[in-house]
């Protein structure tokens, strides 16, 4: 079979699932969403599945995706509980947490904290079916993923803060996919922070077992003038899982989001930001570290629009890999001909422990402005030889030598990590997985 | 303690070193000096076990054991230290980690117990004194953004906290300014003990007036060509060493 007959055939596939689920949830929700969902499902066929030939996607294989024998998105299965997911949860660190197990609320593993007057931190399903229908914000899904995720999300967390209002600890929401295999799940967060507003937000993913499960996600971050957010996205999938994420951003002026972003599970995994300013002085920045071993693919796309004057944008990906494992990083930066005064920086460095591993790294700037400050770079290299001998020259065997010059690598972006305890983890996970690889 | 007999060594298969011999003692300083491209810094990175360095004739004996077999973190273990002329930066890895983690592996290779993390720090406060650092530079990457001459004195507190037996000085003066010489000459000093031997590599006569040497040796074309008592140092200081290199030639 052909890759363009496997695409086609792959694309219909989806479509029958689609609209399998949205006969079956006929009477979920309002209208409005059935119909919205409706409409997704029809620009899910219009649009297509992405080729090798779509710029974004040319690195990124959707082969082993697309050929999984996904089934549905898998109801009504016995519920895990504390003890399964114990290992997962932050023990330090006072949350508000919002728990997801395959895509759908679990009231009984969450722990909701009241964050004070109009504001809200709970499940998006609901919120839709009382509320008004701008906590969905309007836009025409840019992809067919996207599309497939409106059209069939099964819940994910409204994040709402008012007006000047400054969440004092951090909102926890965690995605849990159980060991059911072959399924799909598509989450779909909305955080909207309003004017003067202050909130961290740590979005997790995780699997409990090595199910093939796919999980589709989407959050829509919107941030009123003079917001202020701090967004933690950790994927910390199975083995054998998919993970597509989508984060959009939409920023008004002078409000800030400080992004973190770590991916180190999954066999295929994406994530995506775009970025969008409405208004001069907002600030972009992120920090992100990828691990990918054998049968790993990971890829990391950035689309950050400046249309505005005076805004900044500073993106900083690290990428660890060993073993056979792939990786691509395609970072683009857009500085349209208004956008005066902007800041932007953009790089990436991957260190390749092994000579089977792979990265396709693509940092772009385009720029149309003609006062602007930006720069972009990209690297590639292997542990330094020099930095190696120093260590055991002071005694230090030379495997504990490469952990200690692979995790000072991931420590720069590791320290932007605010919360100490995800931290922590996350430098354990660095240290397991180039400790069985050095 | 250290015995180099006939010692040859290539890099990149160009033969640096030709013939050496040099025997040092327990409690003994030797410097060895000599001009750009004779050997010195071959020599120093030999015997830390560089990769690269290729040992094609001769023997290296420390301690009774045959040096040359042992891997560079096996050498650091038995009490071989070398002090770096140029100091490697390690950015995101904590000077301290960093140090604590080399004093552990050596403690733990001689069978002692490792250091809990108060009297580590006891430990290294005594040491920082030595070489006047200041205990910030502890907490960020080790030698990332540090200048020339903070990065000699960590050398040397790396030195004070490890307590090697035999220590290999690679033009340590180089790049100081004479106040921090002073400092780092005077850490030296201090760790001059009966049972430490150091062999100081050098260009210039200036080190040794602040740390006096038993010997010195003149290193020119691969081989040591001249030995003597720190008069030589002065000989060389006042005639260059044109005189020597002309006789090796």
């Amino acid at each position: 079979m052909s890759a363009a007959t496997a695409l086609t055939d792959a694309a219909a596939r989806y479509r029958r699932l689609i609209d399998a689920e949205l006969a079956e949830r006929r009477d979920e929700g309002p209208e409005w969403l059935c119909a919205l969902r409706r409409e997704a499902a029809s620009r899910f066929t219009a649009v297509g599945l992405p080729t090798s030939r779509d710029e974004a996607w040319r690195y990124t294989p959707l082969q082993g995706l697309l050929d999984r024998a996904i089934t549905g998105t898998g109801v009504d299965a016995g519920e895990p509980g504390w003890v399964d997911v114990g290992e997962l949860l932050l023990q330090q660190t006072r949350v508000c947490r919002l728990t997801f197990i395959d895509g759908r609320f679990a009231p009984h593993l969450s722990q909701l904290i009241p964050l004070g007057a109009g504001s809200r931190a709970g499940s998006l399903r609901e919120a839709l079916r009382e509320g008004p229908r701008d906590r969905l914000p309007a836009v025409e899904e840019p992809d067919a993923f996207a599309a497939m995720n409106t059209a069939l999300f099964e819940d994910g967390a409204h994040v709402h803060i008012a007006a000047e209002q400054h969440v004092p600890v951090a909102i926890e929401l965690l995605f849990i996919a159980s060991d059911r295999a072959d399924t799909m799940h598509h989450p779909r967060n909305r955080l909207m922070l309003d004017a003067g507003a202050s909130a961290t937000v740590i979005e997790r993913y995780a699997g409990l077992g090595d199910s093939q499960h796919f999980t589709n996600a989407v959050t829509d971050v919107t941030l009123g003038p003079g917001a202020r957010l701090v967004h933690l996205r950790v994927q910390e999938d199975g083995a054998a899982a998919s993970h597509l994420g989508s984060v959009r951003v939409r920023q008004e002026g002078d409000s800030r989001y400080d992004g973190f972003v770590a991916s180190v599970g999954g066999a295929w995994s994406r994530c995506e930001h775009r970025v969008e300013f409405t208004a001069p002085g907002a600030r972009f920045a992120i920090d992100g570290l990828y691990l990918a071993g054998d049968h790993q693919l990971v890829d990391h796309h950035l689309d950050i629009r400046h249309a505005v004057p005076g805004c900044a944008s500073r993106e900083n990906f690290k990428g660890l890999l060993h073993g056979a494992g792939r990786a691509v990083f395609d970072g683009r930066i857009v500085v349209e001909k208004d956008a005066q005064k902007t800041d932007a920086a953009l790089n990436n460095a991957n260190l390749l422990l092994s000579r089977n591993a792979e990265v396709d790294t693509k940092p772009q700037l385009e720029i149309w402005a003609d006062d602007v400050k930006c720069s972009h770079g990209a690297a590639v290299g292997q542990l330094d030889p020099t930095q190696l001998f120093y260590l055991r020259a002071r005694g230090i065997p030379e495997e504990q030598a490469r952990e200690m010059l692979c995790l000072g690598f991931a420590q720069e972006v590791l320290d932007a990590c605010p919360v100490a305890e995800l931290r922590a983890r996350l430098e354990a996970r660095v240290m397991a997985r180039v400790g069985a690889s050095c | 303690m250290l015995s180099i007999k006939n010692l040859h060594a290539a890099v990149e298969g160009k033969e640096i070193l030709r013939g050496l011999d040099l025997e040092v003692k327990a409690g003994e300083v030797h410097a060895i000096m000599g001009p750009n491209g004779s050997g010195k810094s071959t020599l120093a990175h030999v015997l830390a076990g560089r990769e690269g360095y290729e040992i094609t004739g001769g023997s290296v004996t420390y301690a009774g054991e045959d040096l040359v077999r042992l891997a560079p973190e096996e050498r650091a273990q038995a009490g071989v230290f070398l002090a770096f002329q140029y100091p490697v930066e390690l950015p995101g890895v904590n000077n301290s980690v960093f140090l604590r983690t080399a004093l552990n592996a050596i403690r733990k290779a001689r069978g002692e117990p490792e250091l809990d993390a108060v009297s580590f720090l006891r430990r290294m406060r005594e040491k920082l004194a030595l070489v006047d650092m200041r205990e910030d530079l502890l907490k960020r990457s080790v030698n990332a953004g540090f200048s020339g001459g903070e990065k000699k004195r960590n050398e040397i507190f790396q030195m004070a906290l490890l307590e090697p037996r035999l220590a290999i000085l690679d033009e340590t003066d180089s790049g100081l300014d004479i106040d921090a010489l002073r400092i780092v000459a005077g850490g030296v000093n201090a760790l001059r003990s009966p049972e430490r031997a150091m062999i100081l590599v050098t260009h210039y006569q200036r080190l040794l007036d602040y740390i006096e040497p038993d010997f010195v040796h003149v290193l020119a074309g691969g081989r040591l060509v001249r030995s003597g008592d720190r008069t030589l140092a002065l000989e060389l200081e006042e005639k260059g060493y044109g005189w020597l290199t002309g006789e090796a030639a």
